[in-house]
Order: structure tokens, then sequence, then C-alpha cells
């Protein structure tokens, strides 16, 4: 018998590659089910396995491309990106990317972005409910408490109306829709069984994007007032974050987590 | 029928899996199951899919506060030579300690080599090898939880050969050395048989002579598929889509009455129906529960008086 590890790796090569040639080297017993049948099976439950949990986490691409042509593209992202954990709802980082360059789908350019926004609120949803916050000190005096799910992200192309349309089920919408380049910045958080989106300003974008990312609120807002008077850029952030519904200016405490 | 209590290895303070028909709680129930709480002796779950702190933990922790909880896992990948995945293994544990289940269990499988995660519960070959490779991961996953796990039989669709046991001496000998149980999945054996092309009452007979009583802590039952191929061979899949078989009630009801009641668990994964057709399924274990827990209580009357 060969050894274990050894037999493991044929194994899964055997699956990924289709390679029936590789698993009937394998030490099998005569059976009833040929290799290539059982290969068939295990083939058939990993692939599919892998678009079901692509397709729970990427519907408005499933419904964008279709269901025949979506397992095509998943079948040629899971053999170039097998997935590396045992946890089927992590599995689709990086299938945004992989869009992104996968030829077939180039003159769709808006898809990864509808992909970026699938994968952002599947993980929103994966996060703690809104009720539980994080506070980020934006000087001696004063904070800003954010719900832990808060997130933000920047889209070159609308997919959030073309995810809006989809969910609607409203073709009319869709096809009124402007493909062009359109950059825009979304924050997201989760509410309950819901990801709640709104649109914000790029100032906003930046400076929340900035702050998440833990560089501190001086950082932020310099990134944020970047080739603006500094006035116009506090005024931008001001309106869409500060007195929005979705954080609390609150005063000072030291920065942790609040449920 | 031994007369030594099941494995049932209840954390302290959970809510114990009785000796009844549970249901497989999948997604599309959770909605149906928070309005209503159905009647349900127990429900289990695969945890992999409530890991994360997020709205599905959140729904899995309100259904638990009401029916006992078991967490049958997919993803620790037992039978790997290059051993468990800690990350995973840790947000297992973590899951555990918010959860408090009752039983928790895997596979007499692998899915993983170094960098690759296979979604899929892949055969191991019983050797001596594998068993200590098995043992050793058993061992590691039963420490990080405290707790002793079930581990149950998959469905294979190709035997290795040159190996140094069956599955029921493979199984076993790790409830020898690790102190686990098992988890006897009875579609699996039905499916496996048919597909080495072994009787399914012979395979049980094996399986039922290797193990000790006792260490058979869980059943699990489900439905499973026919394909007819061109070369006559029937081929069968573990597909977990259909009502349970009447040959695999069949072989249900030689094993309890072999080992006596034990918690019965009914799956199904694909074209899941309606709740009330698996509370039906449920019944259909239950009556054959019911028809030898009686025996089982006398049984263990006349042990105890015995001394």
């Amino acid at each position: 018998m060969l050894p274990l590890a050894d037999l493991q790796r044929d194994f899964v090569r055997a699956v990924l590659d289709a390679d029936t040639g590789r698993l009937a080297a394998l030490p099998l017993r005569e059976s009833t089910i040929a290799p290539a049948v059982a290969l068939g099976v295990y083939r058939n439950t990993v692939f599919g396995a892998l678009a079901n949990a692509l397709r729970v986490t990427f519907p408005t691409v499933d419904k964008l491309v279709g269901e025949e042509f979506f397992d095509h593209l998943s079948a040629a992202f899971v053999e170039a990106h097998p997935p590396s954990r045992g946890a089927l709802s992590l599995f689709g980082d990086g299938f945004a990317d992989f869009i992104q360059t996968y030829a077939p789908v180039a003159e769709l350019h808006y898809l990864a972005d509808v992909a970026r926004l699938d994968h952002l609120i599947d993980r929103t949803l994966a996060k703690p409910d809104v009720s539980v916050t994080r506070l980020y000190a934006l000087d001696a005096n004063v904070s800003l408490e954010i719900p832990k799910s808060l997130c933000a992200i920047r889209l070159e192309y609308p997919a959030d109306q073309i995810r809006d349309a989809l969910e609607a089920g409203d073709d009319d919408a869709l096809g009124r829709i402007d493909l062009s380049p359109n950059p825009h910045w979304l924050v997201l958080w989760r509410a309950g069984r819901s990801v709640m989106l709104r649109a914000i300003n790029d100032r906003a974008g930046i400076f929340l994007s900035v702050l998440l990312a833990g560089s501190g609120a001086e950082a932020a807002f310099a990134l944020a007032a970047a080739d603006a008077a500094p006035e116009a850029a506090m005024s931008a952030i001001q309106t869409d974050i500060f007195a929005s519904n979705f954080v609390r200016v609150v005063e000072f405490k030291s920065e942790r987590e609040f449920s | 029928m031994s007369s030594q209590s099941p494995v049932q290895a209840v954390a302290h303070g959970a809510s114990p899996v009785p000796a009844k028909a549970g249901i497989g709680l999948r997604f599309p129930h959770h909605d149906f199951v928070l309005a209503k709480r159905p009647a349900a002796a127990w429900f289990e779950v695969h945890p992999e899919n409530y890991l994360s702190e997020g709205a599905a933990a959140e729904i899995l922790s309100d259904i638990r506060a009401d029916y006992p909880l078991s967490l049958h896992a997919t993803g620790l990948s037992l039978g790997s030579a290059s051993g468990v995945d800690e990350d995973h293994l840790n947000a297992i544990a973590d899951l555990c300690r918010r959860m408090n289940p009752a039983l928790v269990s895997d596979h007499l499988s692998w899915s993983a080599v170094p960098g690759i995660h296979l979604p899929d519960l892949l055969p191991i070959p019983y050797t001596f090898e594998a068993l200590r490779i098995f043992a050793r991961n058993v061992d590691r996953v039963q420490n990080a939880l405290g707790r002793s796990i079930l581990i149950e039989n998959p469905s294979v669709y190709l035997a290795f050969d040159e190996q140094d046991m069956s599955e029921g001496e493979f199984l076993n000998a790790l409830v020898q050395s690790t102190g686990c149980g098992v988890l006897l999945d009875v579609n699996n054996i039905a499916v496996s048989a048919s597909n080495t092309g072994i009787d399914a009452r012979d395979c049980l007979a094996q399986f039922l002579s290797a193990l000790p009583a006792y260490a058979i802590g869980e059943i699990h039952l489900a439905g499973h598929a026919e394909r007819h191929l061109p070369d006559g061979a029937t081929l069968c899949i573990d597909d977990h889509g259909s009502p349970v078989g009447a040959n695999v009630l069949s072989l249900y009801e030689t094993v309890i009455q072999h080992i006596g009641p034990r918690p019965t668990l009914i799956e199904w994964d694909t074209n899941i129906p309606a709740f009330e057709i698996l509370a039906g399924e449920a019944r259909k274990a239950d009556a054959v529960l019911s028809r030898y827990s009686k025996t089982a209580t006398r049984r263990e009357h006349a042990d105890a008086a015995a001394g």
C-alpha cells in the first residue's frame, strides 16, 4: 500500500484533473463500479458542492449569466483556485478577481464589480448584528461609534443598481441602467437578517475606509481632503457620515467593542 | 444487547439527545422552526454552516434554546495524513462553546491535502498506518473540544486493496484507542455494500460483530438514488434526496434489535421537502424505536436484578 500522504495527493489530483488513469493506478479492489464511474461521482459531488456554495454567495452573478454558464464559470474557478478550507461558506474569496481576468466574460466589464458587491453582502451578513459596535477616536474628546459589521466599498460600475433590478425582477429597470464606468462609494452594514446599503460621497467613502482600516482619524481625513479645501472635505464627511443613521458621534471613550 | 450506556459524551449543561428520531435541520426550514416550534425530538446541523457570528449562528442559537442539538461536522478531515486544520478545529470548538451541543460527530474519511480541501468525504484505506493517523487526529479534536466525538461510516464508491482490516474493525480499533464513539449510518452501509459488491446484510453483520453496542451513540437514516449503468451494474448514490428506502429501514430494525434504541437522525439534503415530510420520516423511525424500547427497558431491569 502507498503511504497515505501519497495516496491522498494522487486522489485529489485525480478528482481535480478528471484523471481516471491516476485513480486507477491506486491499489483499488476489483469492484462492481468502474474507477471512471466512481471518479465521476466524486467529481460531481466536489464541483457541484462548490458551484452551489458560489451560487449562494454570488446570487446576482448567477442571475446575470444564467445557471449553465455559472456552472462553467465556477468549475473554471475551482480548477484554478481549489478551496483550502473546510467551511464552504468561506469559499469564494478571489472569485471577483478571477472574473476580472476570465476571457469568456471580458466584455461584461461590470461583472467583477457585481461579484465584489455580492461577496461583501454575504460576508457582512456573517458579521455581528448592528447592535455590536466599535469606537474610533476622532480626537481627544469625541469618538465615532460604528457597527462592527459596517464596511465601505468603491465600485467602478453600477453593480448596486444591477442587483436591485434583478432582485426586483424588473427587466425594464435592468435595461435602463447605464453600464458605463461610474465610480461611487457604498457603505454596508448588517441589520437583523438583512444587509443595508447606502451610497455616500467620495470623500466620505475614503475617510471611512481608511478609518475602518485602522489608520486613525487624522490620516483618514488627510486622504479624504486631498486636493480640496479642508472645510469642503469636512462638510462632505459631516453630511454622509457624522449625520448619518449608521454611526453615532459620542463623547470620547477608549477604543473598544460594545454589544 | 449490551446493558452498557451508549456513548453520548454529553457536555455539562447540554440537553441530552434522546433515543428518538431527530431531524437534520437545513436552512430552508429555519423560518418554519422559528415560527412554529414544531414537535421534534432533536435537531442536527452541519457546524460548518454556522461558524461565523452572523445571522445563521443567531438563528441556530435561538432554535437550540428549545431543542437538543447535535453538531455533525463535515470538514475536520480526520483521515488526512497532513493532520487537522487547526483554524477549522478552533472555529468548531468555538461554536461548541457557544451552542453546547449534546453530540459532536464527523466522518471516517478525509477531504484535505496540504493547501487543498475538497468538499467530499473521501475513502481511506483500512491500514495500520491510516489507523495511527486517524487516531492521532481524533485525539487532537477530542482534546480541543474537551469531549468525545462520534465517527460515522461514510458511503464509498470504491474500495482499496491491500487493507489490514475491515471498516468495522477499523472503527472498533479507533473506539478502543481514542474513546470515541460510532455514528452508524445505515444508509451508507447499504450504499457502500452495493457499490463494492457486498451483500448489505453481510456488511451490517460485520459492523455489528466488530463493534461493541455501547460504542454506537447515534444512527443516521437517509434515502439514496440508484442508477443502472450500461454494463449492468447498479450505482448507488448517497444523495439524501428521497425517503428512507425499505431495505434501509429493514437494516435499521436489525440494528435496533441488536443494540437497542439509539438517537436516530433523518437526513435529507437535496430536493428538500416540507418539514412535515421529514417529520413523517421521523415517525417511521420512532415506530421501530418504540417496538424495542420496552424490550430494552425490561432487559435493563433484568440485568440490574441479576446484579
